[in-house]
């Protein structure tokens, strides 16, 4: 419960101070938690008035709310019984205590501004805050390729694989086709080794062949039907298309005794396969084809013991070759490893301190350049016997209009190496090659700077405008007097002032362009690269650096490397801000503003 | 000081006058030509019928509106549909960001209750982190959510709505919340007082009144959906569902050269309805971006 001081509403408009007399006035009352409270004592307390309860409304609104908050409950019931059965739990705890908080601002009386948020801090939870918890769980685990699943996941997709024992039973088979769903097959087996009698396999169920209502159609001489019913025999012919990629993959028969067909002799035979992995206990597994014993060493199941051991101790196939692990492995908490790869691996500091130094230089010139060319045109267009100064710069407005993304696209095309119009015309006129705005380390860098000193100025230039426009007229008459010269000025009175009232945009622009993804990886996708080692590029901020990790091609997903530097950009975006509200004490004017 | 030194100084403060004139114009004027170069430059390129970057030139030499026609109807590049899907995404999530923002704001400015304060700040705060930052976070979280929910999920659009939404939540309850501060709370009271529900209050009374920032906060938010790059391209990967900040960038990839002429006139539909939102509604976000979400 909160007895809000009236120092907390110091100052504002009269809304603000009726709050305070409010809050005071229901304190005085007894009744503090709501101002609504104090709203139904002056307009005589009526019950129902009160905001409250899941019972308030019409009996419809009443019945409504109640099956609308039921349908929610069952969906996160379900929801998070998959979620947990999946492993993931840090998920599934949140949504669960989401969908309480939901439950308890429509059942609880004193939680009645809540259900006003719900939807809002329902998003807020799931969107950005459990994004920014997991991101710290996966920076301290071994999340990448190779272990992208979680443990249940992973034993999941173990104790589906299957192989064909060598005694196990075999058929010959003849395929056929449902005629309802194009999609679905069924095979007629007829014994070779270790069965007794035909059978009719279908996806998920196993018939006798005496069994089968052959309906209008009869066995041909091999004893296979030549049709059944809803069903149509597949020629020779048209089985060759679907064999590989539909016939070999599909499991016919009872789950129990999955029927596939041989992966040595796919057209000849199809035999009863067995599951390949079991798990004796929850940190073994046994390869039931090997006699191979695997236990996971961080999520990865890596053999230790079999009919084969060298003499180093590895296990071995029967040939002497060890045995690889087995994918697809688990991830689990490796705690400070992606930091140690990061601080100690010279093949990875090196790069990155190149990425972190650059991001830090974009930002810094980003900003520099674009207010030195926005003040610059400020102050020239602030002459006020210019004619049609508002018309230019709304004019000059036009690069900050366009969605950066085609900006960056337009400019790549202008300064393409060879056939751009800027290199084009460096060609025709000065007879030398132009510079590799995208090839070069250095002007990359260059390129990179011109596109956002484009983009960026007529911001620049709207913000001078209007604090140019604050600063008074009497202090430059002042100056002129006391026989200041015009740099003096500018150094003297107009900058400082200036830079008071732009000063926390500016930083807000620099924490701003400290993680321009849309620049950097639409310009030149970080590159060119530094080296075959790494995914860094010359080009390349911390953010399109994450990016590459994560989702780079050819190079595997690293989640928790990834997630690592996220932290990294964390650390630096916290900093920015704490400056910023430091430099601005706008920090206090929130909290009185609340 | 005499009256001869006044004249002077306002002597040599006409010539500054009359020497900076032109000096100024010819600034303006090399100014505008920066601005302008490239956008003169890819007009010129969308009427060019050659339509490769090799062979462009200023004035083409044969001019006409062939690579329109080519970018609406190409099925390899499908523009109407990404600029479609561009339009869909950012319409509902500025839609809705309004509504769930409006609801919070109404609490947080109408209601005193245990928690208040705390949760103000708390949301100020959270939204210092963009969640373009939890990139990778979010497209596992995406993922998940869609291997039970697939239209939620990763090439959805469902999925993609519920992240802006999530990421826009924060600055623009603040920025309403100043808003509704503003509406007396005198009529609220009379109204509740005539025996109106807070649901009702809210809908029929606030809600009217505050149009100006909830159109702000729309126009921001559909602005800022419509530019997202990171986002849609993580959890985007089908042609088809792709929206207009990805599907531009694939013309580049594919063939840059001789696609240059389509790719401009894509370029110059999908920019000018934002063009003409931001010229049109300047105001808003000199003043969006100048008092942010502080000052209310």
């Amino acid at each position: 419960m909160e007895v809000a001081p009236p120092t907390l509403f110091p100052k504002g408009n009269d809304c603000e101070r009726s709050d305070g007399a409010a809050a005071a006035l229901s304190a005085e009352a007894g009744a503090p938690e709501d101002r609504m409270t104090t709203d139904s004592q002056f307009a005589g307390g009526a019950a129902q008035r009160r905001p409250a309860a899941i019972f308030s409304g019409s009996l419809l609104t009443v019945v409504l709310r109640l099956v609308a908050l039921a349908a929610i409950d069952a969906f996160t019931i379900w929801f998070v019984a998959q979620l947990a059965t999946e492993g993931e739990w840090i998920l599934a705890i949140l949504i669960a205590a989401v969908t309480l908080l939901i439950n308890a601002a429509f059942l609880i009386d004193g939680l009645y501004p809540y259900r006003w948020f719900s939807p809002g801090l329902a998003l807020l939870i799931l969107f950005i805050v459990y994004p920014t918890i997991f991101t710290i769980y996966v920076a301290f685990t071994n999340y990448r390729d190779g272990n992208l699943l979680t443990k249940p996941q992973a034993r999941d997709v173990l104790e589906d694989q299957l192989y064909l024992p060598p005694d196990a039973p075999t058929y010959s088979w003849t395929a056929f086709r449902s005629t309802d769903d194009p999609t679905e097959y069924a095979l007629w087996l007829i014994p070779i080794q270790g069965a007794d009698r035909p059978i009719l396999a279908k996806e998920g169920e196993t018939i006798p062949a005496d069994e089968v209502d052959l309906g209008e159609f009869t066995l041909d001489e091999d004893g296979v039907p030549t049709g059944l019913p809803g069903y149509e025999r597949l020629a020779r012919g048209q089985l060759l298309a679907i064999l590989d990629s539909v016939l070999s993959q599909t499991e016919f028969g009872d789950p129990d005794a999955v029927i596939k067909l041989s992966p040595r002799r796919p057209l000849q035979e199809a035999g009863v396969f067995r599951q390949k992995y079991s798990f004796p206990d929850d940190d073994t597994l046994y390869d039931n084809e090997t006699g191979v014993t695997y236990k996971p060493v961080d999520g990865t199941y890596t053999p230790v013991d079999g009919p084969y051991v060298n003499a180093e101790g590895q296990v071995t196939d029967a040939e002497g070759n060890p045995l690889p692990v087995i994918r697809p492995g688990y991830y689990v908490v490796t705690g400070l490893d992606n930091f140690e790869r990061l601080l100690r691996n010279d093949r990875i500091r090196g790069p990155f301190v190149r990425v972190f130094l650059w991001t830090i230089a974009h930002a810094f010139f980003t900003v520099f350049i674009t207010f030195s060319l926005g003040l610059f045109l400020a102050i020239v267009l602030n002459a006020k016997f210019m004619p049609g100064r508002a018309v230019m710069r709304t004019a000059l407005l036009v690069p900050y209009a366009i969605p950066a993304f085609i900006s960056v696209l337009v400019w790549k095309g202008l300064l393409n190496e060879q056939l751009g119009i800027i290199n084009k015309t460096i060609h025709s006129v000065l007879g030398v090659s132009g510079p590799g705005w995208t090839s070069s380390a250095a002007w990359v860098k260059v390129g990179i700077l011109l596109v956002q000193l484009w983009l960026g100025f007529p911001y620049m230039l709207l913000i001078c405008t209007g604090a140019l426009q604050s600063i008074p007229n009497d202090i430059y008459e002042a100056a002129r007097v006391d026989g200041a010269n015009i740099f003096q000025q500018f150094w003297r009175l107009t900058l400082p002032l200036l830079l008071v009232a732009v000063g926390p945009l500016l930083i807000a622009s620099f924490a701003f362009n400290f993680n321009n993804f849309t620049v950097v990886e639409l310009f030149n996708k970080g590159g060119p690269p530094i080296s075959p080692d790494t995914a860094a590029g010359h080009s390349d901020i911390l953010i399109t650096y994450t990016y590459d990790l994560a989702f780079g091609s050819g190079r595997g997903a690293d989640y928790g490397f990834a997630s690592t530097i996220t932290i990294v950009i964390f650390l630096m975006v916290a900093t920015i801000t704490f400056f910023n509200f430091r430099f601005t004490q706008s920090w206090e004017e929130i909290s009185e503003n609340v | 000081m005499s009256s001869v030194t006044m004249d002077i100084i306002a002597n040599k403060a006409k010539r500054d006058r009359w020497l900076g004139y032109f000096g100024r114009l010819l600034i303006v004027l090399a100014a505008l030509a920066f601005a302008f170069f490239p956008i003169i430059w890819i007009f010129s390129a969308s009427i060019n019928e050659t339509g490769t970057l090799n062979t462009q030139r200023l004035i083409p030499a044969k001019a006409g509106f062939e690579n329109y026609r080519t970018l609406l109807t190409d099925d390899i590049h499908p523009f109407a549909r990404w600029m479609w899907n561009s339009i869909k995404v950012s319409s509902i999530t500025a839609a809705l960001t309004v509504l769930v923002c409006a609801l919070g704001a109404y609490a947080f400015s109408r209601f005193r209750f245990t928690g208040r304060r705390n949760l103000m700040l708390t949301i100020f705060l959270v939204q210092v982190f963009p969640n373009s930052l939890t990139i990778v976070a979010t497209f596992l979280l995406v993922q998940t959510i869609g291997r039970h929910i697939p239209s939620f999920g990763l090439n959805s659009h469902g999925g993609l709505i519920l992240v802006y939404l999530g990421g826009a939540l924060g600055i623009n309850t603040w920025l309403m919340k100043g808003f509704f501060d503003s509406i007396p709370r005198e009529l609220d009271e009379s109204a509740r007082i005539d025996g109106a529900s807070d649901w009702l209050i809210f809908w029929r009374i606030i809600f009217p009144l505050v149009r100006p920032i909830l159109a702000v906060v729309g126009i921001l938010s559909f602005v800022g959906t419509y530019g997202d790059v990171i986002i849609a391209l993580t959890l985007l990967k089908d042609k088809d569902v792709q929206t207009l900040a990805i599907g531009l960038n694939r013309f580049i990839s594919d063939s840059f050269n001789q696609q240059w002429g389509v790719f401009s006139a894509g370029a110059l539909i999908g920019a000018i309805p934002i063009v003409i939102v931001i010229l049109t509604f300047q105001r808003f976000f000199v003043s969006g971006l100048t008092e942010g979400a502080v000052k209310g």
